[in-house]
């Protein structure tokens, strides 16, 4: 993924966030929302996000749907219901992190 | 300015030339470059199809495309095992498990009351080899077949002729004489173990061929309309 490994084990979270926002998106449209999103802070890389995509929706939490778009093949993700399940319990987890990590500096501080 | 229908399919030949082969991981592969080419061309219109797409590859790392599909081969393979395991809990669930608990015991019983434990335990070992071998010889000629069909290789088609890997653990069935020692006589445990474990070998299989495979084809058949697969 991008410039800081800290972004990596939050991939999964991203985009299960993404697409409970869009409904469904392709790969391509997730690295330029993101980097849109962020300013160009985050830049998700081909490399890390298929595999991603792939393994999420393998473990049961991406449908996909292939739609046909001009003269190609688009192959779009969207939330199952674990998927919708999934996106709450990581959110959880993301601000119980950055909490702890919040406290835990400032006491160090 | 658009990517062309000649370009779309010069992606194809490229993601074909990097080691992709198989159709269901090469039709993403081949979206995402064309929308990074557009992107590019927006931003400069001059700039040669080749050249864009060499900028948009080297997106992708040192690696280029083998870790997106060997990554989706394991993660596919990974679905398979879990939904085999998914479904071959049920036989040990209320009501099937009264079958599958009847045909371990049946087993069991008939090798301790047959005089030479061999008469039952070859036949079953070369049941289930056949049955395995059998399934392989299948498998392949439907990959053959729906290649010439599609025109396509298919990477879901591997992976359900693999049985998501689960294939490599039945091929130890071989070594099922060696293991029980064939020409010793057999304690109370062994017959229990070998008749637990050959129904569970055909329960697995079973689920495998019979309940996983369909439902993947199925799920593909519904992401690629075009083709048939069942």
């Amino acid at each position: 993924m991008s410039n800081s490994k800290l972004y990596k084990g939050s991939l999964t979270t991203i985009i299960l966030k993404l697409l409970n926002e869009e409904g469904k998106m392709y790969g391509y449209e997730i690295t330029q929302k993101v980097k849109q999103l962020t300013q160009g802070e985050l830049k998700i890389t081909e490399g890390a996000l298929y595999p991603s995509l792939h393994k999420m929706e393998a473990d049961g939490l991406l449908e996909v749907e292939v739609v046909k778009v001009e003269n190609r093949l688009r192959k779009y993700y969207k939330l199952t219901e674990n998927g919708t399940k999934e996106t709450v319990n990581k959110l959880e987890e993301l601000q119980t992190y950055i909490k702890t990590m919040q406290t835990l500096m400032g006491k160090l501080a | 300015m658009k990517i062309t229908e000649q370009q779309i399919q010069q992606l194809y030949t490229f993601t074909a030339l990097h080691y992709v082969e198989f159709y269901d991981v090469q039709t993403e592969l081949v979206d995402h470059l064309a929308n990074g080419i557009e992107a590019q061309w927006k931003e400069n219109p001059k700039l040669k199809f080749e050249d864009a797409l060499r900028i948009e590859f080297k997106k992708f790392g040192v690696y280029g495309f083998s870790d997106v599909v060997e990554q989706k081969r394991a993660a596919l393979s990974k679905h398979y095992r879990k939904l085999v395991w998914k479904f071959t809990k049920t036989y040990f669930k209320f009501p099937k498990i009264i079958a599958t608990l009847f045909s371990i015991w049946l087993l069991f019983k008939s090798l301790t009351l047959i005089e030479n434990k061999n008469y039952i335990v070859v036949p079953v070992v070369i049941f289930l080899l056949v049955f395995n071998f059998y399934y392989l010889f299948k498998a392949k000629r439907e990959t053959k077949l729906m290649k010439k069909k599609t025109g396509k290789n298919w990477l879901f088609l591997h992976v359900t002729s693999q049985m998501g890997g689960i294939i490599h653990i039945f091929n130890l069935g071989i070594y099922i004489p060696h293991f029980f020692g064939a020409n010793q006589s057999w304690s109370l445990t062994k017959y229990l173990v070998f008749s637990a474990g050959a129904v569970l070998y055909f329960i697995v299989f079973y689920v495998a061929v019979n309940i996983v495979s369909p439902q993947l084809n199925k799920t593909v058949e519904k992401q690629f309309p075009e083709h048939k697969f069942i």
